[in-house]
């Protein structure tokens, strides 16, 4: 099991997005921990994606504040928030389709590295690399480092979302539907790749997939058109009845 | 088996460069002066077609009006020429123009990508043109500037093709070294995507701009060349025209092949010089081509090249672009 530490990895204080007339993000409040896996989870169009997308930077809140290990980060841009060790994947992927496997990863690895500037060849695109098989090993994808990202299937290109993610040295990770469209024979890979993320990673998880949200977490947040309607232990949020009128009840099999 | 095909595609390479390093030689020993000349400006505008290819080939942005870049440097020269300066002082004005005019270009970078830049970089080459026109004090006006030499050991003509060419070779090799290091690298990725680089923690402004200026650089150079060449700037050095052409010349030997530029070059600066000779539409001449090759090779020349090369060694799928 994975012990959840005191710190406060991500905060988020009471988020708030307009677009417009349409409130996407109503008032959220919550606090991930060091090692803590967090779910958020709703029907389509609750706002799962707009809060990610607040709290990686990509969109600025209307109001309310987001806070990574205790720093403010509200006015800092996404590549900022990257640096500060927040990382994502996106609902659909989005990789370098035209560049190989391997670029990727170099891609993501180079992130951090003050070689990122060097206009001539050196060990960091020049060979395999260690590094670059490593990340790809983890994510059983060394087969295919030379192929193009395009070619890659579905579930290899959500599998190469999460080593790239993790090439960053996230503290914080936030996981966009990871599961969407993939087979059950991917979803198995998949849960397991998220078991196996380092023990003190604090993970933010949007799933559409109720049984997998409610398997891999510790906590869950229930979005409804903006708004916030449950969050607690994943047995408690299942059981509520606000939670079962608007998801489950018409999720059916939960 | 491997290892036979490698050996021999090294023999290939081995013995097409040195055919290609004794032609470029030959040059000046068996054409006339003339023709000398027409390859020198062959290979200038080459130049400013290889800074276009740059941003075209790594990041999709295409410049419309990189000849403002390139007379920016050329106003730059002639205007130190006119104060008396030495050479120093030429390159360094000539330099301080290209920085602060590439500069211009590359903040615009910053904030469009795709057709917008190459629209914004339209209207940009069309201020430098009006600034030519309207600045007479510094440029001459609608007169432009004369008198411009090339320094001393390259007055010749067989010198200064054999300058232009190493310029031209020095950059492009430079330019290869840059693509397959981690700077170049991370240029493709922003192709690809800008907002996924910024996500993993790239600073995709920076390299924007720096890449633009490294263009902006080249295309200095070539303003350089292409003045020391014709020892005159005018106005329509910086035009609309001028721009246009180059970008043409990008497209039809073929965008984001090392060589494509040069032979566009190639292309359009023959049937500019020579066809107009016979043919009073060139401009004709050069427009049914580019649609020919739009349509048919979209890869340009080079590009066609290599799939009629890939066709006949792998009659089946694989075919790969360089």
């Amino acid at each position: 099991m994975i012990a959840v530490g005191e710190e406060a990895a991500l905060t988020v204080d009471r988020l708030v997005k307009r677009f417009g007339g349409v409130v996407a993000v109503d008032d959220v409040s919550f606090t991930l921990r060091r090692g803590e896996r967090m779910a958020v989870i709703g029907p389509n169009g609750a706002g799962k994606t707009t809060l990610f997308k607040l709290i990686a930077g990509e969109l600025r809140a209307t109001s309310g504040s987001t806070l990574i290990f205790g720093a403010d980060v509200s006015s800092r841009s996404d590549a900022r928030r990257a640096r500060a060790g927040l990382s994502r994947t996106f609902q659909v992927s989005n990789l370098f389709g035209a560049l190989t496997v391997a670029d990727n990863v170099r891609l993501a690895l180079l992130a951090r590295r003050r070689n990122r500037w060097r206009p001539w060849p050196d060990a960091s695109v020049r060979r395999r690399g260690e590094a670059v098989t490593q990340a790809l090993a983890s994510v059983a994808l060394e087969h295919r480092a030379g192929v193009r990202v395009a070619d890659l299937s579905h579930g290899e290109q959500r599998q190469l979302e999460i080593a790239m993610a993790l090439l960053n040295e996230p503290r914080i990770l936030l996981l966009d539907e990871p599961a969407a469209g993939l087979s059950e024979a991917e979803r198995v890979v998949l849960r397991d790749l998220i078991r196996r993320l380092p023990p003190d990673l604090a993970v933010l998880l949007i799933e559409h997939d109720m049984s997998l949200a409610l398997d891999l977490t510790q906590k869950v947040l229930c979005l409804h058109n903006g708004v916030p309607i449950a969050m607690g232990a994943p047995g408690e949020v299942r059981a509520d009845p606000t939670v079962r009128t608007v998801y489950l009840g018409r999720a059916g099999a939960a | 088996m491997p290892e036979r095909a490698g050996r021999r595609r090294l023999l290939t390479t081995v013995l097409v460069s040195s055919l290609a390093l004794v032609a470029i030689a030959a040059v000046p020993y068996t054409l006339s002066t003339f023709s000398v000349s027409l390859v020198t400006l062959v290979v200038a505008a080459g130049l400013l077609a290889v800074s276009v290819n740059m941003l075209a080939g790594e990041l999709m942005l295409v410049s419309l009006g990189q000849a403002g870049i390139a007379a920016a440097s050329a106003y730059g020269v002639g205007w130190a020429v006119g104060q008396g300066y030495p050479l120093a002082g030429q390159l360094l004005v000539a330099l301080a123009a290209t920085l602060v005019v590439s500069a211009v270009y590359a903040g615009m970078s910053l904030r469009t990508s795709g057709i917008y830049f190459l629209m914004a970089t339209l209207a940009l080459g069309m201020i430098v043109y009006g600034l030519a026109f309207r600045l007479s004090t510094v440029t001459g006006g609608e007169n432009g500037l004369a008198g411009i030499a090339p320094p001393a050991p390259l007055r010749q003509s067989w010198q200064f093709y054999y300058w232009s060419v190493a310029v031209l070779v020095v950059v492009m090799v430079a330019w290869t070294v840059v693509q397959r290091s981690p700077f170049g690298l991370v240029l493709r990725g922003i192709r690809e995507s800008e907002s996924r680089m910024r996500s993993l923690g790239y600073n995709v402004a920076a390299f924007k701009f720096a890449a633009v200026m490294i263009s902006g650089f080249v295309a200095g150079l070539a303003g350089l060349l292409t003045v020391w060449h014709s020892q005159f700037v005018s106005p329509s050095s910086a035009g609309f025209h001028r721009s246009a052409l180059v970008v043409v010349m990008v497209i039809l030997g073929g965008a984001g092949r090392t060589l494509g530029p040069v032979v566009g070059a190639a292309l359009v600066v023959w049937t500019e010089q020579v066809v107009s000779t016979h043919f009073e539409r060139w401009p004709t001449a050069l427009g049914l081509l580019l649609v020919v090759v739009v349509l048919w090779a979209p890869g340009g020349f080079v590009g066609g090249l290599e799939a009629a090369r890939s066709s006949l060694r792998l009659p089946a799928h694989s075919r790969t672009k360089g």
